[in-house]
C-alpha cells in the first residue's frame, strides 16, 4: 500500500528525479541603515590652540582630518600634502591605532558608507547620534589617554598652555557675566549662567595652576623678548 | 442582492493603486551656497598642466610698515617678505546609476529618456558634494569660539566671533556656516531673549523668521549666515562644528572636463560665446550608456572638485551643542 506522504516512485524504465531542495524565498532584509551621511575615513588631530571643557575637565578639542582626495590637497590615494599642511599649522595628527584598534568605525549609511568615531552610536532608520563620552571606554577617557601618554610619544598631547586657555577664560568670562545680567529678564538664562560659571572655574584653576605665567611647553615657545636699555636722552637727542 | 458592482469586488476593472505622474521629492539637503564672496574660488585647472593648484599668501601692501630711523643717513631695515601657500587639488567625484529596461517600458514617473532629468540629478548632485567639502575643511581651524560641548549657540557668539576675526585684520563680509541645529539655538535665543540692542533691530526681526533654503540671515550688517546639514560632528557626536570666515579663509576649485566627441554625454554648465559656439569644458558630465547583457541604461556622473582652508587666522570653528 502506498504512503499518501510519499510522492509516487516513478516506474518504467526511467530514474526517478530526487529533485532540489526548493526552498520559499527568505524574507528580505529589512534592517534600514541610520538615516545619515556618508563620510570619509578620517584621523583626529590636536592644535596646542583648541581646548573646550569637556565632562567638567579641560580636555583637547580635536579636529578631524577626512581621508579624501579633493580635500586639503590630498590627490587620489596620496595625503601626504594634507598631512604636511596640517602639520605646517601646528596640528598633531592621530594614528588610529594609538590606543591599540582603530577610533573610527565604519557604518551603513543612506548611500554608502559612514565613517564616525568608535564612541558615536547610531541606530537604523534614525538619523539620530548618541555619544559615549563618559566611562572607562568613552571618547572623553581617550582623552585623558592622550595627554598621560608620555611626552616622547608622538602622540602626547601636552596641557593646555596660556595662549590657549586666556581667550577662553575671557570668552566664558563674558558670557558668564551677559547670561547672570540676563536672569532677571530671561529666566532661562540662569542655568546657562552656571554653566558658564563652571566651566570658568575649570579654565580659571588651569590658568592658576601656571602660575599665570609659567613655562610654555610644546612646539609654541614663549617669547621672553630680549632686554634692552633704554636711552631717552639718546632718543631725544 | 449579490450583483453590486462595488469597486471593492471589481479587482478586473480597476486597478488597487495607480500612479501619480507628479512626484515628491525625497527630503535632503539641497541648499548650494556657493556664490559668497568670502569663498576664494581658485579657478578652472583645466589645462593648466596639473590638478594641483598653489595659491600664494604674501604680506604685501601694508603688512610690513615703515620702520623708524634714528638718524637720516641710518641705513634702513631690510625687510624679509613673509609668504606662504595653499594646495587645492581636485579629484574626481562620481556617481552611477542604472535603470532597468523593464522599468523604462514600463514607465515611471521620471523621464529617463529626458535630458534634463538626469541634468537635475546630476547638478544637485555634484553642487551638494562641493558644499559637503566645504563644510568638511570649514571646521578645523586652529581657532575656535561658541559657548563649548553641550551648550546652545546663540547671536552674542556669532557677534563675538565676527570681533574675534575683525581684531585679526579679516575683511569684507563673513560668511557663517553653521549645521540647522546650531542655527535654530540661534533662532531659539533671538526669539526668546528681551533686552539689549539687538532684539530691537531689524536684523533680529529677520533672524526670527523661519527660512528654508541654506542662506538664513544677516546679522549686524555684516554676518550673512547659511546653515547646512553637512556641517560635521564634534567630540564624538555631541557637537556640531560649523564655521565663520571672511574672504580667504576657504580656498575651493574645479576642473571642466572637456567636450568628448567620442562620449554620449550631457554636459553642464558649458561657457559659450555669444554666437552660442562652446567656448570651454563643462563642470558636471553625465556620460550615457548601456548595459546589453543586463538590459539597463547606465549614467555615471562626473565632477573634477578640490577644496581647503586657506588663511588660518581668516576663520574660526565654531563648536556647540548638535
Amino acid at each position: 500500500m502506498s504512503n499518501p506522504l510519499q510522492p509516487p516512485r516513478a516506474v518504467g524504465r526511467g530514474v526517478e528525479s530526487q529533485g532540489e531542495v526548493w526552498e520559499a524565498p527568505r524574507p528580505v532584509d529589512v534592517a534600514m541603515p541610520p538615516k545619515i551621511e556618508p563620510c570619509p575615513p578620517f584621523f583626529y588631530m590636536h592644535h596646542p590652540n583648541r581646548w573646550a571643557v569637556l565632562g567638567g575637565k579641560l580636555r583637547p578639542s580635536l579636529g578631524q582630518l577626512p581621508l579624501e582626495p579633493g580635500l586639503n590637497g590630498a590627490s587620489d590615494g596620496d595625503f601626504e600634502v594634507a598631512f604636511t599642511q596640517k602639520r605646517r599649522e601646528g596640528w598633531t595628527i592621530i594614528p588610529h591605532d594609538v590606543m591599540g584598534g582603530s577610533y573610527v568605525r565604519r557604518h551603513r549609511a543612506r548611500r554608502g558608507h559612514a565613517h564616525l568615531p568608535r564612541w558615536v552610536r547610531v541606530f537604523g532608520n534614525s538619523s539620530t547620534m548618541v555619544p559615549n563620552n563618559e566611562g572607562p571606554d568613552g571618547y572623553f577617557a581617550f582623552l585623558d589617554a592622550l595627554m598621560a601618554l608620555p611626552e616622547s610619544h608622538q602622540s602626547h598631547i601636552a596641557p593646555a598652555e596660556l595662549h590657549a586657555l586666556m581667550p577662553m577664560a575671557d570668552y566664558l568670562r563674558g558670557a558668564m557675566e551677559r547670561s547672570a545680567s540676563a536672569i532677571a529678564k530671561d529666566p532661562r538664562m540662569k542655568s546657562r549662567a552656571e554653566r558658564f560659571r563652571a566651566d570658568l572655574d575649570v579654565v580659571e584653576a588651569a590658568i592658576a595652576a601656571l602660575g599665570g605665567g609659567g613655562e610654555v611647553l610644546g612646539d609654541l615657545v614663549e617669547s621672553e623678548g630680549d632686554s634692552v636699555a633704554l636711552d631717552l636722552e639718546a632718543t631725544d637727542g | 442582492m449579490a450583483n453590486e458592482i462595488w469597486y471593492s469586488n471589481s479587482g478586473d476593472l480597476v486597478l488597487s493603486e495607480t500612479l501619480n505622474q507628479e512626484f515628491l521629492l525625497a527630503l535632503a539637503d539641497r541648499g548650494y551656497p556657493l556664490n559668497h564672496p568670502a569663498l576664494y574660488y581658485v579657478g578652472d585647472l583645466q589645462g593648466k598642466g596639473s590638478l594641483t593648484l598653489k595659491t600664494s599668501e604674501i604680506g604685501w601692501m601694508g603688512y610690513d610698515i615703515l620702520a623708524d630711523v634714528a638718524n637720516e643717513d641710518t641705513v634702513a631695515t631690510q625687510t624679509a617678505l613673509t609668504d606662504s601657500s595653499h594646495t587645492v587639488t581636485v579629484a574626481r567625484k562620481a556617481m552611477e546609476r542604472n535603470v532597468g529596461q523593464a522599468l523604462l517600458i514600463a514607465g515611471a514617473p521620471l523621464n529617463f529618456s529626458d535630458p534634463a532629468t538626469w541634468a537635475a540629478d546630476a547638478a544637485g548632485a555634484a553642487a551638494g558634494k562641493l558644499v559637503d567639502m566645504l563644510a568638511n575643511v570649514a571646521d578645523d581651524f586652529t581657532n575656535q569660539t561658541g559657548p563649548g560641548s553641550g551648550a546652545d549657540l546663540n547671536e552674542i557668539d556669532l557677534v563675538t566671533t565676527a570681533v574675534a576675526l575683525q581684531v585679526a585684520n579679516v575683511q569684507g563680509r563673513l560668511m557663517c556656516l553653521l549645521h540647522p541645529q546650531q542655527w535654530g539655538d540661534v533662532q531659539i535665543d533671538v526669539t526668546g531673549s528681551a533686552g539689549g540692542a539687538f532684539q530691537y533691530s531689524q536684523d533680529a526681526q529677520r533672524a526670527m523668521l523661519l527660512s528654508d533654503g541654506s542662506y538664513k540671515a544677516t546679522l549686524h550688517g555684516l554676518i550673512d549666515v547659511y546653515s547646512s546639514s553637512r556641517v560635521p560632528t564634534a567630540n564624538s557626536g555631541a557637537d556640531r562644528a560649523g564655521a565663520m570666515f571672511g574672504r580667504g579663509g576657504i580656498l575651493w576649485g574645479d576642473a571642466s572636463i572637456n567636450v568628448d566627441p567620442d562620449a554620449r554625454a550631457i554636459y553642464l554648465g558649458i561657457p559659450s560665446d555669444d554666437e552660442g559656439n562652446v567656448t570651454g569644458g563643462a563642470k558636471v558630465m553625465v556620460e550615457m550608456d548601456r548595459n546589453p547583457h543586463k538590459a539597463w541604461k547606465v549614467a555615471v556622473y562626473n565632477a573634477y572638485l578640490g577644496a581647503t582652508k586657506g588663511i588660518d587666522a581668516a576663520g574660526r570653528t565654531i563648536i556647540s551643542d548638535a
